[in-house]
């Protein structure tokens, strides 16, 4: 018969199969679920006449395919050159390395033990800037229009810098719509510089990351190692006194959560304050992939989150108002919408990659001062085999290819995982300081499926829910 | 004349879909060599010759991107059309720039021609007593009496339009007198008619088709083509479910108006199983493919992103994708539009193929 390509669920109400030829999940009854796992365990031998005929019903029915990736390869790997010579879509400029900060969780403020860059007095030159620009310039024919970001360390720090760099894109890019965003912890804030943000249609994102205790915890200025959270709320005060359309309109918050803390303390600054009603939040949690502190989850944080997730289902169906969720929550669900959209749109191609990577140096290209590219501001700048190029020299395309088919590292294993629609693993994940490690993505894997299984799972919890509640 | 004996003109934003107008204008002598070509710097176009920068044959002219300064040396601006294919954002965008240019043209005492504003016969003022005429005439046996040519496309950005061109040269050359109706409004320039714009309204499927037949009938009577050439709008096939194409519906709807003579289809993949679309063509719309168009736009999914792009390559590069993929015993050419051998080609056996048909003069 060959062993179908599928994955077996089971909650308190029911049997399901996962079909990965399909992109569907299936309700089966339970001696159906039971013969499926014999059979998926190699057991076909087992099955009694009965259950090979409702197993050839499956398959009339188009399911229960064996079909299964003959090669890993992403699909745009024959594309590349197109990609990063015509349509590269926006490019990150750290301004600068330095920040008047010290958050506990950031990698660049870790000692001697961290794995990426220290936060350091350098700052992007202008002729460096100007020289990134214009390299997306002429790569960019194709895409429809280009987002210029500005990443530090601090960018505030290099306030005049931007200002150049602005107007000297703007000039640089007529005809082409540009969008243009700034990164930054917020205590620099001054009303010329929002002035000039909002004449400009610039976007904010400001880190916040929850009430005083919680955000001065971790948030604390270099220099002293005191807290922020004032002069910060300081800043949200004045955006919302005097500019309270950029506030709803241009400026999103972003809150990084230390899972050991407590979760509903974390989220009641932006349910309470009111200056922060109605304001854009994005939240994650520590990510402590280069740092050297890894993160540690309470108990109190993991029943409260739980119980924020059973609000979410109480809103998705109706029950309850959006605006009574965590962002946390909210982000989640998004992530359960953005599984329904696709649900049941994949296909298995003989040559394939899992998702993850993105287009790499197309998609969200970022240039450190020195006019090094990577893949994103969020991978280690010290690991060679994330520096996929210079602005003097042009992009590596060996390095780009071998990040963008991350899914090869683990080819014979991603051939034959039920998770290859959904999964997201990315490079940066599998980082191990000198280039991509294997045995990291492995690990990684576990967690992977199990992420993938949570949206499934939140998937049938929904039509279990609704189900019972039409009977 | 746009621009000849002594005046100069600039164009902007000089784009890809004004490259087969220019090399029209060029060639008809509306337009002289001096003509400026200003794109806007973000386009990325600068310094490269205005007719490979999109793939296409050479010109001769090298695309600028500063207007103001262009301003100071030309007596006429044209205003190109310009839609994006992507986000309306860009084309609000131009719109918004054009509007501080133009004023700037203005006041510097510039002619304007704008290209925006050209319209066929059917443009809706015109269009609508048309449609009254239309009605009344629509339960009438109606026939298109000339030779017709259809040019579609199996996706957008196919060189429909530089087939329409290249093929009414050919015939015209030959002595024949084309009658064009091209996909888009600006055609009109080219005195070629545009496609109705009733086609693309919510009046049921039944009265386009009837409409456009009038529409046709009405034009042959009046003008009296040897030959009626139709480019057909948008394209004939499904690309997949995300990316529906329009289900080829205005496809349909001309091939209930009228059956063609000679049909062209243009394409950009040349690892299709021609015969399963000829097939296709011949089922749904009730003709069989005569000529395939291999078009310099090169279209990729990426499902991952679920994303569609169009990359345009040299045009000597299809010539070599056709050697390599050439299949002798086709019975379906596969030719390139920029290819001037080729459109001799085309042109002899539309003239061939013609010569079959009732009245139609070899
Ligand atoms: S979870 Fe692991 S094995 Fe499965 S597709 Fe992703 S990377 Fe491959």
């Amino acid at each position: 018969m060959g062993t179908p390509f599928v994955h077996l669920l089971q909650t308190p109400y029911g049997y399901y199969l996962y079909d990965v030829n399909t992109d569907l999940i299936y309700g089966v009854e339970e001696h159906i679920y039971n013969a499926l796992r014999l059979l998926k365990d190699g057991k076909e031998a087992l099955l009694s006449e009965t259950e090979i005929g409702d197993i050839n019903k499956l398959r009339d029915q188009g399911l229960l395919e064996t079909k299964r990736p003959i090669r890993m390869k992403h699909p745009l790997s024959d594309r590349m050159g197109y990609y990063l010579s015509k349509k590269i879509e926006g490019i990150s400029l750290q301004v600068t390395q330095d920040c008047n900060f010290r958050c506990h969780y950031c990698p660049y403020s870790q000692g001697e033990n961290s794995s990426t860059r220290k936060h350091a007095k350098r700052s992007m030159p202008f002729e460096i800037a100007k020289k990134g620009i214009d390299f997306i310039q002429c790569r960019s024919r194709d895409a429809e229009k280009v987002r210029i970001s500005f990443y530090g360390g601090e960018p505030l720090l290099e306030f005049e810098l931007i200002r150049k760099i602005v107007s000297y894109s703007k000039n640089v890019f007529e005809g082409k719509p540009v969008s243009y965003n700034l990164t930054t912890n917020g205590s620099l804030l001054t009303r010329e510089k929002i002035d000039y943000f909002e004449e400009n249609g610039i976007q904010l994102a400001i880190s916040l990351d929850g009430p005083k205790e919680i955000h001065d915890a971790s948030r604390v200025l270099a220099e002293t190692g005191g807290g922020t959270f004032d002069t910060i709320m300081k800043k949200v005060l004045l955006l919302e006194k005097e500019y309270p359309r950029y506030l709803r309109n241009k400026v999103i918050f972003i809150s990084i959560i230390d899972p050991s803390r407590d979760f509903d303390c974390v989220n009641s600054l932006f349910f309470n304050h009111a200056a922060l009603k109605d304001v854009a939040v994005v939240t994650s949690v520590v990510d402590d992939s280069n740092s050297t502190e890894k993160n540690r989850l309470s108990p109190q944080f993991l029943i409260q989150q739980e119980y924020d997730a059973f609000k979410a289902f109480a809103t998705r169906l109706g029950w309850m108002e959006r605006d009574r969720l965590s962002s946390i929550t909210l982000h989640k669900m998004d992530n359960l919408v953005s599984f329904e959209r696709t649900y049941g749109t994949h296909s298995i191609y003989d040559e394939m990659s899992h998702g993850g990577p993105c287009i790499i140096g197309a998609g969200k290209l970022f240039m450190d001062v020195d006019g090094n590219f990577f893949p994103c501001e969020r991978v280690n700048e010290t690991n060679g085999a994330m520096r996929i190029g210079n602005v003097k020299d042009g992009f590596d395309m060996q390095k780009v290819d071998k990040l963008l088919n991350v899914c090869q590292l683990t080819e014979d294993m991603c051939k034959d995982c039920w998770a290859i629609n959904n999964c997201a693993i990315c490079p940066k994940n599998i980082d191990d300081e000198t280039g991509l490690s294997i045995e990291a993505k492995v690990a990684l894997c576990a967690d992977e499926k199990l992420r993938v299984e949570q949206l499934m799972r939140g998937y049938i919890a929904e039509k279990e829910i609704l189900e019972r509640c039409m009977a | 004349m746009y621009g000849v004996g002594g005046e100069r003109t600039a164009v902007y934003p000089y784009n890809m879909d004004f490259t087969p107008i220019l090399r029209e204008l060029l060639r008809r002598g509306l337009l002289d060599t001096d003509v400026k070509l200003i794109s806007p710097p973000g386009w990325g176009v600068d310094g490269l010759d205005a007719g490979e920068a999109f793939g296409r044959p050479q010109l001769g002219i090298t695309i600028e991107s500063n207007l103001r300064s262009a301003l100071d040396s030309v007596q006429n601006l044209i205003v190109a059309p310009f839609i994006s294919t992507g986000t309306k954002e860009a084309t609000v965008l131009i719109d918004n720039l054009l509007d501080g240019h133009i004023h700037l043209a203005i006041s510097k005492g510039l002619n304007l021609i704008d290209f925006r504003k050209h319209r066929g016969m059917d443009s809706s003022e015109i269009s609508r007593p048309h449609r009254i005429y239309a009605e009344e005439r629509a339960k009438e046996d109606l026939r298109v009496d000339v030779p017709v040519v259809f040019i579609s496309g199996v996706m957008e950005q196919v060189n429909k339009f530089d087939t329409l061109i290249a093929i009414s040269n050919g015939l015209t050359q030959n002595g024949y007198k084309v009658c064009s109706i091209g996909a888009r409004q600006y055609c009109a320039a080219l005195g070629m008619h545009s496609f109705p714009s009733f086609m693309f309204e919510p009046i049921g499927e039944v009265t386009k088709i009837e409409y456009f037949k009038t529409f046709l009938v009405d034009v042959c009577k009046k003008e009296k083509p040897d030959v009626l050439a139709i480019c057909i709008p948008g394209a004939s096939v499904k690309f997949n479910n995300d990316f529906p194409n329009g289900y080829g519906i205005v496809n349909y709807l001309v091939s209930m108006s009228t059956t063609p003579d000679f049909s062209i289809v243009c394409t950009n993949s040349v690892e299709d199983d021609m015969s399963e679309l000829d097939d296709m063509y011949l089922h749904r719309f009730g003709y069989s493919i005569d000529c395939l168009v291999m078009s310099n736009t090169r279209v990729f999914y990426n499902h991952l992103e679920r994303e569609l792009s169009f990359e345009t390559i040299d045009y000597r590069e299809v010539d070599q994708l056709l050697q390599k993929t050439k299949k002798p015993d086709s019975r379906i050419p596969h030719l390139n539009i920029f290819n001037e051998e080729h459109v001799e080609i085309l042109t002899k056996q539309i003239v061939e193929k013609l010569g079959q048909t009732d009245g139609f003069v070899v």
